[in-house]
């Protein structure tokens, strides 16, 4: 073939220079190899094992000055509300009263004029009416929720049931001021507590660099 | 797998493939045998290494010289990177080639081919038949006639402006 043509003057040197990297390459043994593979394999544990070490070894030493790792204390994001949460929580009142909620808005129209609540309008009235009701002592205090909510002082005046169901939606079913409720939950989120944080990485951390470096 | 079946793999892979291997070397390392040495190794680590996630989606062949390869090119670039010490002896003469330069350019030549393009010219310039190449590699003979005839087109066109 005319394209074999062109590199036909290349073949037998390329032949030759095959012979003699298989010749020189003959002497390798598996066993070789797999001394090869055994030193790759110990550089890489050493390669890991350093900076699992120097991790350690600083942990220790901020334990040493009595530094707790993203511990609530230490870094003093532990709100008093998270320990006011812990204690045992006030009973919850269930509602009492199972009117329909849409019956004031309608109040006072005439038969005529009162519309059937559309099936969303249902669905959220159901969902308000699923929420505990607190007794009347636990609910903050109402000027507390008008600033919260920064409502319009020009949208109309809400009756008295509905402002009684966003109170309940702002504050979550807890006696908690909405302010405190807030903090509260994003404490619980960012910091875990001490002792899971020790049990979960601290403790196989060490282990693991304890196991390592007796293998090592 | 465990790791005694692993390294079974890894033998038998090792002794049925070490051609291929060698080719490798000898395309990448040319004649510089110290080279070829350190090659053989670094592609057996990783053939070590990448074992576990070899699927069998292609023939162990092509797997292993596509590791090979990559090896080689790696290995290459981190030589290129190394700032190289030469005793002033060991330099050739002015003048003079310690290798045919003509075989140099070849094989630089087809280092820059694809690593299946790769392949097939070893294999051809070894004087083995398209047939013997198609059940190795598993691709149909009239396909791989096409594919050589493009490749030597490209390699005529690399050495031409040599």
């Amino acid at each position: 073939m005319k394209e074999d043509d062109f590199l036909n003057e290349y073949r037998q040197e390329w032949q030759q220079d095959g012979k003699a990297m298989e010749e020189a390459l003959s002497d390798i043994t598996l066993e070789q190899l797999h001394e090869g593979i055994a030193r790759h394999e110990a550089s890489r544990r050493r390669r890991w094992l350093w900076p699992t070490v120097s991790a350690a070894a600083c942990v220790a030493l901020l334990a040493t000055f009595g530094v707790r790792l993203l511990s609530p204390e230490a870094t003093g994001t532990r709100h008093p509300a998270v320990a006011q949460n812990e204690a045992p929580q006030p009973p919850i009142m269930m509602p009492t009263d199972t009117a329909t909620p849409w019956a004031d808005e309608q109040e006072g129209l005439p038969t005529a004029a009162r519309e059937a609540p559309s099936a969303q309008r249902q669905n959220d009235m159901a969902m308000a009416r699923a929420l505990p009701i607190l007794t009347e002592e636990a609910l903050p205090e109402p000027e507390v929720i008008a600033k919260e909510e920064k409502a319009p002082t020009t949208a109309p005046a809400c009756p008295s049931n509905m402002v009684e169901t966003k109170r309940l939606v702002a504050i979550g079913g807890s006696t908690a001021k909405p302010r405190e409720r807030e903090t509260e939950l994003l404490v619980n989120i960012v910091p875990p507590p001490r002792n899971t944080f020790h049990e979960a990485v601290i403790e196989p951390l060490l282990a693991l660099v304890t196991q390592d470096l007796e293998d090592y | 797998m465990s790791e005694k079946e692993k390294l079974q793999r890894f033998d038998q892979l090792m002794l049925r493939h070490k051609g291929l291997i060698v080719k490798v070397c000898q395309i990448y390392c040319r004649r510089d045998v110290e080279m070829a040495h350190d090659l053989y190794q670094d592609i057996a680590v990783e053939i070590w290494t990448h074992l576990d996630s070899f699927r069998e989606e292609s023939s162990e062949a092509t797997w292993l010289w596509r590791i090979a390869v990559n090896t080689a090119i790696d290995k290459l670039r981190a030589e290129e990177r190394r700032p190289k010490m030469v005793l002033v002896e060991s330099l050739p003469e002015e003048g003079t080639k310690e290798r045919p330069q003509r075989m140099d350019d070849l094989y630089e030549a087809i280092a820059h081919l694809k690593a299946e393009d790769q392949r097939l010219v070893a294999a051809r310039l070894e004087d083995r038949s398209y047939k013997e190449i198609a059940a190795e590699t598993g691709e149909n003979e009239g396909a791989l006639r096409v594919r050589y005839n493009r490749i030597v087109n490209q390699l005529r066109k690399m050495l031409k402006g040599k």
